[in-house]
């Protein structure tokens, strides 16, 4: 078979379609050298609260907010705040938090100090607090300092 | 000095000591008991115990957890165990697992100790011993008023004093005066 200047040209041309396809599929991969994005968005000085029936039922602040998904990081948590009744209830205060909403869970470590500012006082590690059936659940050894009839004459 | 003098100086001297007695008064009126609670030797990643914010109940287990216990320290009433429940708006303590309290002058060991902090009354049931200074008293249950000084026993009493053992069915400490005695019949064992 003669190779003929339109052979030639047509066989350079299924060459190159070929290349350009395996360039496409079969590059190597580049990504990872690149520098690794953060999932979520993060916030700054962040003012939370948790309403019910459009009553206020806390509130938090942080300095820093990072979401991930369904939770979101509390690196630099400031306070929390329960009410009742529209008055403070309990203030907690806490190094770090993680508030999972879709559970409903906020964990509080390092440092975990629950007061109600008339004599109740928790201190513990690590707390769990359960939103929708205002509980906390505390690790580790715990210490409570109280003073009688705190809130039996409320 | 003249009368008047006198009697200004009397009347300043009444006025100074009932101000005195009406300040200390208030002041003890106003005293604030405090107390605390210690979970020691629970793992960091392990639960301790739960607080119910609405209702202000505390809970805390830890009797599966070796080594642990609970210890409240109240006025001069120090209670250990290993479950304890503590409604703060009844002003209501319970504990058990390993119950006991020690006092200036009596220490208990129970199934179960509850505590009513504001009445100053306690109630302990379950394999009861108390030891007093004079005695060791068991017992299916007791009553103990801080404010009377007074402690009830009932139901199977078994009392062990230096030279003999005392049983019957409600007896009672009257601390203040150091006195006991038995309501109704008692039966009495005396070493010779």
């Amino acid at each position: 078979m003669r190779l003929t200047k339109k052979r030639v040209i047509i066989l350079l041309m299924a060459i190159l379609v070929l290349l350009l396809i395996w360039f496409c599929n079969f590059r190597p991969k580049t990504e990872s050298q690149s520098p690794k994005q953060e999932a979520g968005v993060s916030f700054s000085n962040v003012y939370l609260v948790g309403n019910e029936s459009g009553v206020k039922q806390w509130e938090l602040v942080s300095k820093s907010l990072k979401q991930d998904g369904d939770k979101f990081h509390l690196d630099d948590l400031e306070y929390l705040l329960l009410l009742e009744n529209s008055k403070p209830k309990y203030f907690v205060e806490a190094q770090k938090g993680l508030w999972d909403r879709k559970a409903q869970v906020l964990t509080l470590d390092n440092d975990v100090v629950v007061d109600d500012h008339k004599g109740f006082r928790l201190l513990t590690n690590s707390l769990l607090w359960y939103t929708e059936e205002d509980v906390f659940y505390f690790h580790g050894d715990t210490i409570v300092t109280f003073e009688e009839g705190g809130v039996a004459n409320e | 000095m003249s009368n008047l003098n006198r009697l200004l100086l009397g009347l300043v001297v009444c006025l100074l000591c009932v101000t005195g007695i009406t300040e200390s008064g208030l002041a003890n009126e106003q005293k604030e008991k405090q107390g605390q609670l210690e979970i020691v030797g629970v793992p960091a990643q392990a639960v301790a115990g739960t607080y119910y914010t609405k209702t202000d109940v505390f809970y805390a287990d830890v009797q599966d957890i070796e080594g642990a216990f609970v210890r409240i320290t109240y006025d001069d009433l120090v209670i250990i165990g290993r479950v304890v429940e503590w409604r703060r708006k009844d002003n209501y303590l319970k504990v058990t697992v390993d119950a006991s309290l020690e006092q200036k002058d009596m220490n208990i060991i129970a199934d179960q100790i509850e505590y009513f902090t504001e009445e100053e009354r306690l109630l302990a049931e379950g394999n009861l011993q108390v030891t007093t200074e004079d005695a060791t008293v068991y017992a299916d249950r007791m009553v103990h008023l801080e404010k009377e000084e007074k402690t009830d026993f009932f139901a199977n009493v078994a009392v062990h004093i230096t030279d003999g053992k005392l049983f019957g069915d409600h007896f009672v400490i009257y601390s203040a005066e150091d006195r006991m005695e038995f309501i109704g019949s008692f039966r009495g064992e005396f070493d010779r």
